[in-house]
């Protein structure tokens, strides 16, 4: 009896081949389990873990999977995590022009506070809050041109009711620098070989200059111009800003203009259309402005309007009722590092609470259309690493009821 | 003739008179020796790098290979004590005792020899062949004639080490403490960082011209320079007016000592000129997990290459430290030699318009050599030209295409991400496999030192993770034919906890 039994144990015991088999299948679908779809080649890792949480893919990429993405024709999101989520709202994230360095604006509308915090290094888990000072405001942060590690911001004073211009150098404790009197808002710095600091803001509707070194003042604070909003070339003696247009007393519009400190002239930019001007921004090559207009009056939708810098052409809009941040008015358009187009969110195209991005060709106009996953919903803010050949976006997004900071990354320009 | 006996392993020696009143190593045990007899007029270049110099081999006959130093001071200490007993002179060894202990210990920091320092300007300044100045720079390359291949034109392969700074050999020092054990840490590559920063200023990313006391050099893009790792600009002893940008003020940079001395006491330390201590100079590159951030020991390194007549490997290690210092002249020279070796003569005029261009008051004392390189070159003398440094044409000379572009620029920015800096690790290596799987191995090699950059901070794993790298650079350098697959056997061999 027992024999039999054996016997038919026996009978139904597959085959060694069959059994290598099943084991080879059994065994690679554990691996694809734990990797699925990896194809490793010699010499790679796999299980890379960024130590963030990837919202798509599930797991990092391998080789042979983004030599694949590389080479799509269209532009597609390679990678998507979320950067930061603190609890509270986040707002304009801005890269240091190394690309190196992000930092951003949170704030807590229970306590009417606003910080500023910095990822000084991006492998950071959490970023630095700049100031943790209880009460203050700070907000309209700006990062230097030619010293990525200098930043400067505005911070509201609520017991003198004053609005200074704060600077943090190269992780030291913000200083003011402004005096305590007024309000000074969008600051614009600039760092010469030399050493020489220049800062540009706006204290009450005129546009002021301030150069000091380490050893002190090098020039007198001077007013250039009733207007807001400055920016500087590369070689720091241009400011692109908005310049403020009266009419019989009345300021009635704004204009986009260009001011050479050398020859100390202001020059218009052909804008071509009357309005309310928010944010111009140079292009990386410097040859166009792009900013945000509407026509005055209530709830105009704001467009994107791109005018060059030189002294022929005209401007033209290339995207319309584009989002924007109405509570905090620091930031511009966002260029892609080629200069080739501006990338933005539209309500044109938005489908419920999903925003694509709209990138704006600014040869043609053309406009194109690049979808991301879909898991965050009513974006803002977008910020391009001005330093990557591709793209890496930074945005804030609702991923629940706080908007936090989203990192994207696409396959190509 | 002096007669000493060692006190520690009781050898006993017979000595030239020069010798007399000098410390020096009993070449058995290596202790430490007063020699008694009265002191020499003036102090041996060695004896002011902090550690004494190696008994004549003359006297020494078969001598075992060195030990370690003693493990403290004090052992070293009571040994001369117990010299001081046999001589009687106790003030006299006590205050050369305190000297030479000053002196290691600034050794020991990585401090510069000022002695030498010195001694090799007073020989540069003295009329003596120019030693120091014209072979610190052409240095690099410069060997004996002899080991030279026999159909080298190279002029920079004929110098010796100069008799004024007698080679003072690296002393393994026993520090117990991280890394890796049993080796001098002088002159490695943190070392060599700190000098290139006390001689020279950084280029910033800013600038559109490079004025030296209202001396525009010559170069084309200077904001290019920028994307190195240690664009620093090499000045000559004194205080220099440096400008960046034409509208803007100088800067006053003020440089304490000649760098062509310091690179000199260097080039002896490792005998450049002479048997190359080719050992010594694999074993910091291992401790600096082959990412150097000064790019001496690589332009020793390709000049050891050069001097057994591997020129391809050489050339590789003179365009790696170009890669690390793009305004390093010395280097930009002996790629001109390489590359005229190989019948690129415009890409070596270039690189020798370049040497010039960098040599700034002949700071590495290239002048001479540079001259000679150009009659060779049939080029004008005396009239430099303009010349365009493109940091990443010494990265590779592989073709990359713009998906190959895409894909770096992929995995480097998301690296950045990477919490962890093994994950970041892992992800710089994978690029570089990317270029070991298509056949183009010197990228996959700089991207793989990419990812050793990230790795040798990282946290315990980093050791075995930069053996894996190793491992993997290795197998690429034998599949492309590379010779330098040994050398990274050994590395992965010499990084362990």
């Amino acid at each position: 009896m027992r024999r039999i039994q054996d016997d038919q144990r026996t009978r139904f015991r597959p085959p060694a081949a069959r059994r290598a088999a099943i084991c080879l299948v059994a065994a690679t679908a554990l691996l694809a389990g734990a990797v699925p779809g990896a194809e490793l080649l010699e010499g790679e890792f796999g299980n890379v873990d960024l130590g963030r949480p990837l919202i798509e893919p599930a797991r990092f990429p391998t080789i042979g999977e983004l030599r694949r993405l590389v080479a799509r024709p269209e532009i597609t999101t390679v990678l998507m995590f979320k950067l930061f989520a603190g609890g509270d709202n986040h707002h304009l994230p801005v890269w240091s022009e190394d690309g190196l360095r992000l930092a951003f604006q949170q704030s807590d509308g229970r306590a009417s506070s606003s910080k500023l915090f910095v990822f000084s290094s991006l492998d950071r888990r959490e970023p630095t809050p700049l100031t943790d000072q209880p009460g203050a405001y700070d907000y309209m942060l700006r990062w230097a041109v030619n010293q990525p590690l200098a930043l400067a911001f505005a911070r509201i004073d609520p017991a003198r009711q004053t609005t200074r211009i704060y600077l943090a150098d190269d992780g030291s404790a913000p200083r003011a620098i402004t005096a305590n009197e007024g309000r000074h808002v969008f600051p614009a710095l600039y760092r010469r070989t030399d050493g020489i600091w220049r800062l540009v803001y706006e204290a009450d509707g005129r546009l002021m200059h301030e150069a000091w070194d380490d050893e002190g003042p090098v020039d007198r604070p001077a007013a250039l111009a009733r207007g807001t909003s400055a920016r500087w070339s590369r070689d720091g003696y241009r400011l692109l800003f908005a310049l403020e247009r009266y009419r019989q007393g009345k300021l009635v519009a704004y204009d986009v203009a260009l001011r050479n400190l050398r020859t100390e002239v202001n020059r218009l930019l052909p804008a071509g259309e009357e309005g309310v001007v928010r944010s111009p921004t140079w292009s990386p090559d410097e040859r166009y402005a792009a900013y945000y207009v509407r026509s005055p009056g209530d709830d105009r939708p704001w467009r994107i309007r791109l005018c060059p810098t030189g002294e022929e052409g005209t401007a033209r809009t290339v995207g319309g009722d584009v989002v924007v941040n109405r509570d905090f008015e620091s930031e511009g358009p966002a260029w892609e590092p080629s200069g080739r187009r501006v990338w933005f969110f539209s309500n044109e195209h938005r489908q419920q609470a999903y925003h694509p991005l709209v990138a704006a060709d600014v040869a043609s106009g053309e406009l194109l259309v690049v979808d991301y996953p879909r898991r965050c919903t009513t974006p803002n803010d977008l910020a391009i690493n001005p330093a990557t050949l591709v793209p890496e976006m930074a945005f804030v997004a609702h991923d629940g009821l706080p908007r936090d900071l989203f990192l994207l990354m696409l396959n190509h320009y | 003739m002096p007669h000493v006996q060692c006190p520690k392993c009781k050898t006993r020696l017979d000595l030239d008179d020069r010798w007399a009143g000098r410390q020096g190593r009993c070449p058995n045990c290596r202790a430490v020796l007063s020699i008694p007899g009265p002191a020499s007029p003036t102090a041996s270049p060695g004896e002011g790098a902090g550690s004494p110099p190696p008994l004549p081999a003359a006297t020494q006959g078969a001598a075992p290979p060195p030990l370690p130093e003693p493990r403290s001071f004090a052992s070293a200490r009571g040994a001369r004590l117990w010299l001081f007993v046999v001589a009687g002179g106790l003030a006299c060894v006590a205050t050369v005792g305190l000297t030479v202990l000053g002196g290691r210990m600034r050794a020991d920091r990585g401090a510069p020899s000022v002695d030498a320092s010195r001694a090799a300007a007073a020989a540069s300044a003295s009329g003596e062949p120019d030693a120091v100045a014209t072979d610190g720079a052409e240095g690099s390359l410069r060997s004996t004639r002899a080991t030279a291949p026999s159909d080298s034109a190279a002029p920079y392969l004929s110098a010796s080490t100069p008799s004024s700074t007698p080679a003072t050999r690296p002393e393994p020092v026993r520090e117990g403490d991280e890394g890796l054990v049993g080796i001098s840490r002088q002159y490695d590559d943190l070392d060599c960082q700190r000098i290139q920063g006390r001689h020279g200023v950084r280029i910033p990313g800013a600038a559109t011209i490079i004025e030296v006391n209202g001396l525009r050099l010559p170069i084309a893009n200077p904001s290019g320079l920028a994307a190195a790792p240690a664009p620093i600009l090499l000045l000559p002893r004194g205080t220099h007016a440096v400008r960046f940008r034409p509208s803007e003020l100088p800067l006053e940079i003020a440089i304490d000592d000649d760098f062509v001395a310091q690179y000199g006491t260097m080039r002896t330390f490792f005998s450049v000129g002479g048997s190359i201590r080719g050992d010594e100079l694999t074993s910091r590159g291992a401790r600096a997990m082959d990412v150097h951030g000064a790019p001496f020991l690589l332009n020793f390194m390709g000049a050891a290459d050069a001097t057994q007549g591997r020129w391809a490997v050489a050339e590789r290690k003179f365009r790696r430290a170009l890669v690390v210092n793009p305004t390093f002249g010395p280097a930009h020279l002996n790629l001109a030699e390489c590359l005229f070796r190989r019948n690129e003569m415009a890409e070596a005029a270039r690189e020798c318009a370049l040497a010039e261009a960098f040599n700034v008051h002949d700071v590495f004392g290239l002048a001479a050599a540079i001259t000679r390189f150009r009659r060779k070159l049939g080029e004008p003398i005396g009239r430099p030209t303009t010349a365009d440094v493109r940091v990443e044409s010494y990265v590779s000379t592989e073709p990359i295409s713009e998906d190959d572009h895409r894909l770096t620029a992929l995995l480097e920015g998301v690296s950045k991400y990477a919490i962890r800096d093994e994950e970041r690790g892992k992800i710089l290596n994978n690029l570089a496999v990317h270029f070991a799987d298509t056949d183009r191995p010197q990228l996959a090699l700089h991207h793989f030192r990419g990812a050793l950059a990230v790795v040798k901070v990282a946290g315990p794993e980093r050791f075995e993770l930069a053996a894996q790298i190793f491992s993997n650079m290795s197998r690429v350098c034998r599949r492309a034919g590379f010779e330098e697959a040994a050398e990274y056997e050994r590395m992965r061999h010499l990084v362990s906890p």
